[in-house]
């Protein structure tokens, strides 16, 4: 049975109609056609698929696409404006901190999670914040250092 | 899958779904499990109910008396950033943030934990020693149960096809009580328990009380009053070791899980001591 859900994704207002059986991150891909969010183990381990429903970090492939209905959500594409990338996007290439990209969406967003919720996060802060993101290529340390500069520098006042 | 979805905003029009839909209906609080069951077919349920539209079910209500209460729908995260639960009952709030990733913490529930009655569940040990209650409802008929009396085995519980578990229900520590957790796994990060357990300490009715999860189809409740005065680690976790009944399985041998009993519980008399 298809069911009508409304929700806003990244401040744009989408109307759509999916099977409630449909997960989240499906009806962002399928319907949505905003593919930037990945489906990696689907079954919520690996963190490649979050996004921020309502402000909270989520695996959007352990939520319900009906359960979204009326919600706010933040995706990758909501870092950059335009063809200006965000803070972090931009440290995360300068740091080389992704290689094959996969699990960079879903990296990203539990970084911008952090960022929301810790004005000037340690380093133990920032490993636990990803450690629910599972990347095969870089080993993580250049993930932390490009979280760690943004955050340094959000701290300092200086980049937004 | 192909099911209906309902989110119910009252508890009398979720009663009403219960009963209309029997054994084909399927809870739906945070999901985390229950997608995976959904997604693997282990359940195929012709109706999804979601408990978050009613808002009944997603208080926390700290009594006067020092007890307290959550709902259905009450995530793990919350239950962290409680400060009120760090005292007498902080082994709860350990055993959640010690509880899958901070990811699921936003969207899984401690009912959810309990009710799907997996036997590793982190949070069912310390609710076990607490001597917390869980409350079923069907329509206006309420019943409470002790936890051990609500969980039967893996994944059973005593929860008819028509009820719902509203609330978890953890009654006021005699003063000076104090909780403690220990999770045993393969990998420091995200991981299932090998073996968890939870320790009260009661001095006001020297009480002392071990609870063990991942290591019996049902959790086992230790009774150690008898030590209290002069509590001994190795006769404990001897005990403790005699009471459970571990199954091999690709995390753990049974052998393993008894001697890493035997340690968890060391351990937590140590705690006692710091």
């Amino acid at each position: 049975m298809d069911y009508d859900i409304e929700l806003t994704v990244n401040g744009v207002k989408y109307k759509t109609r999916a099977p409630a059986s449909f997960t989240l991150i499906q009806l962002l891909r399928d319907k949505l056609h905003l593919t930037g969010t990945k489906e990696g183990c689907g079954i919520g381990e690996c963190g490649a698929c979050n996004v921020l429903l309502d402000g909270k970090l989520v695996n959007s492939c352990v939520v319900l696409g009906v359960e979204a209905n009326g919600a706010e959500i933040r995706t990758i594409e909501g870092e950059a404006n335009g063809e200006e990338l965000s803070d972090l996007q931009q440290a995360f290439i300068k740091h080389h901190a992704l290689q094959c990209g996969f699990c960079t969406p879903g990296m990203l967003m539990s970084a911008r999670d952090l960022l929301n919720r810790t004005a000037n996060p340690t380093d133990e802060e920032i490993v636990e914040a990803i450690a629910a993101n599972l990347c095969r290529c870089t080993g993580y340390v250049t993930i932390v250092d490009a979280i760690r500069e943004v955050a340094d520098a959000k701290s300092k006042g200086g980049a937004k | 899958m192909n099911f209906a979805y309902e989110k119910p905003t009252t508890t009398k029009a979720l009663s009403g779904l219960l009963e209309q839909a029997g054994s084909g209906a399927a809870l739906l609080a945070g999901g985390t499990d229950l997608l995976g069951q959904l997604r693997g077919r282990l359940l195929e349920p012709q109706l999804v109910i979601d408990l978050k539209g009613i808002e009944e079910l997603s208080l926390i209500e700290h009594h006067e008396d020092g007890s307290a209460s959550f709902g259905a729908t009450v995530v793990a995260n919350r239950i962290i950033d409680d400060k009120r639960f760090h005292g007498p009952m902080a082994a709860l709030p350990i055993a959640c943030s010690r509880s899958a990733t901070f990811t699921i913490r936003n969207r899984a529930t401690i009912v959810g934990n309990i009710a799907n009655a997996s036997p590793c569940a982190d949070s069912v040990p310390p609710l076990c020693v607490l001597g917390a209650e869980v409350e079923l409802r069907a329509g206006d008929e309420v019943r409470r149960l002790a936890l051990p009396a609500f969980i039967r085995g893996v994944r059973a519980t005593v929860r008819k096809k028509n009820e719902y578990v509203a609330a978890v229900h953890v009654p006021a520590q005699a003063k000076g009580t104090r909780t403690f957790f220990r999770k045993h796994q393969r990998v420091r990060g995200h991981d299932l328990a090998l073996a968890n357990a939870a320790l009260l300490h009661d001095p006001e009715g020297k009480r002392l009380r071990v609870a063990i999860g991942s290591c019996s189809p049902a959790p086992v409740l230790v009774n150690l009053d008898d030590m209290f005065d002069a509590p001994d680690a190795e006769e404990a976790a001897r005990r403790c070791m005699k009471a459970i009944l571990p199954i091999s399985d690709v995390r753990a041998s049974v052998e393993y899980r008894i001697d890493m009993t035997g340690v968890l519980v060391r351990r937590l008399l140590s705690d006692l001591q710091a």
